[in-house]
């Protein structure tokens, strides 16, 4: 069965649903559009949708993935079209393109993901830039994290923030443009960033916003999309 | 209009997409080319206000009309309310997100009592006065409408009014009503005097209620005699021609009932003497296989939806069940689309359609005795045998079934111990009867749970004279059926006695429970129909201080002469009938249902005849 990758956005009110309730609100657009997904089999078919790394509840992106298994192959343009008719606000498909033969899944391969943070510090204090770039300097970042049989343990999150492409202070607040290990392999959830800075630097943070950029693989020291790099 | 801003909240409430709006099919308008803003609103969170099928229905009616937007307004959960009364924001619609208090309608569909707390919560958060006689010009007017209208009292002094039936014909005047009188810039008391005059629009400030020195009531009557002296329940009489939408909102968020409902009838030809909705939604009228399928098509095209559900008081008893099933599994099994069919009747029930519908999907099975005698099945004209029970559970498990539910009731009238172990005993029969069928038909790991709820005696059925059991009696009753339904394979559930004493208070309440009611509020209750916001002792506060003693409401018998705070509301049934069934029911005495015979229930005197579904001309009594 050919299988589509497909890559779409998660922004204004659909930022506020869950990843079960976006994988039934795909679901259900893919119905609507009559696109030809393959069904499993059993009492309880379900269509055959693999989707990449979750997106927490009121995180909104630009660029999400899923990989669609169908029944017969519809040419990409047609299938866009299609699917955007189909789908909720919020939710719009950007592009798609069948994977090769063999090619590996988008958890299997994806390992960062790009965020834009914003927000407005509770207290404007004197020298905050050079606070939050002397947070990013540390050599080590301790958070607590509980592992599966619920212990807690001492993690550094150093070593998951993989560039800090841009710190800017400006009157409006704080902006950050991060990328962040994202994957199986090694995590970091942009909340537990934001908290460790807060914690670290001593400052609030207000109406934080929190954008996702995009999802990539990584190879060779550079970063892809998954739809520029397949196998 | 004024728009709130919510950004700043939405990240710190559970389920933000309760107050998002923006799901699939709903329904945005430019506000500037307008002249009604309409809020539907349901009294309860957005998972139950979404699933509920009036909503659905009335919201695409109302977008029908190019003059009129109609959008939604829930229950704010508590973490949601807290964050809107600190920071000011007013209750809005979802679309919008415009406040409700700057509409032209603000209409509530009442579907039971426990949620008459929120209704007040609602206001207030909406900044809209709570008693209707303290509203001025420029606020909505407040309008309600449900099975909870068709005795409204309690909430008389709250409402503007009333609209008592099957709103999809009768708004339509009111609508236009309105326009006019917008244009012409009249007073709100001119609107009321003329929507008052709409057949189904009921007024209450137009109506005076006075009281016997022993706190019944002495009369109901108009303030003038322009007023009709009852008012008629309103209804549609050709369902194949009245609007059904081709769409519903798809919710973004997991809803209790996410899935197509179809309507397939209305009305009910049964006549359980407990049941109000059995009652007051008569006459029967279906609709043909032809329109549903249809209907379902469309909707299934126009929403994703993997599931359909036919709706109705008693799918069974629709006429053309059967064909209609295999027609709608021919048609959209493969693609995935599931069946639900709730509402079976245990003596109708047809294991041939169950195999259809497991074609697809298998979904747990519900049977309704209600009673654990036949004698009291007698007495609550239920009509299903025990035989009848063992023949449809031995189908179901045959069949592979090996998760069944049981609903009864506590409390009815007549009820003595014998009946309360007829229900252990029924439970352990279903169960013996699981280990009597083939194993290798049988499904593993029998699951029977026994669901126990309290009666509650409702306006315009037979029991409306009865008393209800008190708290202290259903509490007995449970506790013996703890003891008694102790078995590895069945689980006992049962309801909580105060919340269904309290629902029999407001259920045949009258208007001095206003002041009860916003008391209540006051002290902090709201979501009463949820048991972890439910506290009785608040309610019990809220009585002593307004001086009235609930006793009154839910316990005491009503004789037959008495004037009941509903009588000056006409449903069709007559009180003759109810008088009947009431007494034919304490003499254990069963009543045809309506296909075997016409009961003279009185329905057809208010529509003409030809108008039930149930059809037959002879009639029985």
């Amino acid at each position: 069965m050919p299988v589509i990758r497909i890559e779409f956005t998660k922004e204004g009110n659909a930022k506020y649903i869950s990843h079960l309730d976006l994988i039934r609100a795909i679901q259900r657009a893919v119905r609507r559009a009559g696109v030809p997904v393959e069904y499993s089999k059993g009492f309880n078919p379900h269509s055959k949708i693999a989707y990449g790394p979750a997106l927490a509840v009121g995180i909104s992106s630009s660029a999400e993935y899923l990989d669609m298994s169908l029944e017969s192959p519809v040419e990409e343009t047609g299938l866009v079209e299609r699917l955007n008719s189909s789908l909720p606000a919020g939710i719009r498909v950007t592009a798609a393109k069948y994977l090769p033969d063999g090619a590996p899944s988008l958890n299997a391969v994806i390992g960062a993901a790009a965020y834009r943070i914003t927000g407005r510090p509770a207290v404007w204090t004197q020298g905050l830039e050079q606070k939050l770039r002397d947070f990013f300097e540390k050599e080590s970042i301790f958070i607590e994290r509980t592992d599966k049989k619920g212990r807690k343990k001492q993690v550094d999150i150093k070593p998951m923030i993989a560039e800090i492409q841009k710190v800017l202070v400006t009157d409006g607040g704080v902006l950050l443009d991060v990328v962040l290990d994202t994957g199986s392999r090694s995590n970091l959830k942009p909340t537990d960033l934001v908290e460790a800075l807060e914690r670290d630097t001593d400052i609030q943070f207000q109406d934080v916003c929190i954008h996702r950029k995009g999802l990539f693989v990584k190879r060779g020291g550079r970063y892809f999309s998954p739809l520029e790099l397949m196998n | 209009m004024t728009s709130v801003d919510i950004e700043g909240l939405l990240n710190r409430v559970e389920k933000p997409a309760r107050y998002t709006g923006g799901e699939y099919n709903s329904v945005y308008k430019d506000k500037r080319e307008v002249e009604v803003r309409f809020a539907f609103a349901f009294p309860d969170l957005y998972e139950i206000a979404m699933s509920h099928l009036g909503l659905r229905i009335l919201y695409y009616l109302l977008n029908q009309r190019k003059d009129t937007w109609c959008e939604r307004v829930f229950a704010p959960w508590t973490d949601m309310e807290k964050l809107m009364r600190e920071n000011g924001i007013p209750l809005f619609a979802l679309e919008s997100r415009d406040a409700v208090s700057e509409f032209d309608f603000l209409g509530f569909t009442l579907q039971y009592e426990m949620g008459y707390s929120n209704v007040v919560n609602m206001l207030s958060l909406a900044g809209i006065p709570i008693l209707a006689n303290e509203r001025e010009e420029g606020h909505p007017f407040v309008i309600g409408g449900g099975p909870c209208a068709y005795n409204a009292e309690p909430l008389a002094d709250i409402f503007d009014f009333f609209v008592l039936g099957e709103g999809e014909e009768v708004l339509t005047p009111i609508l236009d009503t309105y326009i006019e009188w917008k244009k012409r810039g009249g007073t709100r008391r001119e609107y009321l005097e003329r929507v008052a005059l709409i057949e189904g629009v009921y007024v209450p400030s137009l109506y005076n209620v006075r009281y016997n020195e022993d706190g019944t009531i002495k009369s109901v009557l108009p303030v003038s005699d322009r007023f009709p002296e009852r008012i008629n329940k309103v209804i549609i009489k050709d369902l194949d021609k009245v609007f059904f939408p081709d769409r519903i909102i798809v919710p973004f968020t997991e809803i209790v009932h996410d899935r197509v409902m179809l309507e397939i009838f209305r009305g009910c030809t049964r006549g359980c003497r407990f049941c109000q909705a059995g009652m007051v939604y008569r006459p029967v009228r279906e609709k043909s296989p032809e329109v549903l399928a249809d209907q379902a098509e469309r909707l299934i095209k126009n929403t994703g939806y993997e599931e359909v559900s036919l709706a109705s008081l008693s799918t069974s008893d629709y006429t053309h069940l059967e064909p209609l099933v295999k027609q709608l599994i021919a048609a959209h099994g493969e693609k995935g689309v599931g069946l639900s069919l709730p509402s079976l009747r245990i003596d109708n029930f047809s294991l041939d359609l169950i195999r259809e519908i497991q074609k697809v999907r298998k979904t747990g099975l519900t049977f309704a005795p209600e009673a654990g005698t036949q004698r009291l099945r007698d007495v609550i004209n239920k009509g299903v045998t025990e035989e009848d029970l063992m023949t449809s559970v031995g189908a179901a498990f045959s069949a592979g079934y090996n998760n069944l539910k049981l609903y009864f009731m506590v409390g009815l009238p007549t009820e003595t111990v014998e009946d309360i172990d007829g229900i252990a005993d029924l439970a352990f029969k279903v169960a013996d009867r699981y280990y009597a069928t083939d194993r290798e038909k049988r499904g593993r790991g029998l699951k029977v749970t026994v669901s126990t709820s309290c009666f509650v005696p409702k306006p315009f059925t037979p029991f409306q004279w009865q008393p209800q059991d008190t708290i202290e009696s259903f509490r007995d009753k449970q506790d013996r059926l703890k003891k008694r339904l102790k078995h590895r394979a069945i689980t006992y559930n049962w309801h909580q006695p105060e919340t269904s004493y309290l629902e029999a208070v407001f259920a045949r309440g009258d208007r001095r429970l206003t002041r009860v009611l916003i008391r209540a509020w006051e002290l902090g209750c709201r979501f009463d129909g949820w048991k972890e916001h439910f506290d009785f002792a608040k309610w019990q506060k809220a009585f002593a201080d307004c001086g009235i003693d609930p006793d009154f409401y839910a316990t005491r018998p009503r004789s037959y002469d008495e004037v009941l705070p509903w009588d000056h509301v006409n449903v069709g049934v007559s009180r003759e009938f109810l008088k009947r069934e009431n007494e034919r029911a304490v003499k254990a005495r069963t009543t045809p249902y309506c296909r075997e015979g016409c009961i003279n229930c009185g329905i057809t005197e208010l529509f003409g005849g030809g108008i039930c579904d149930a059809g037959y001309q002879n009639r029985v009594y």
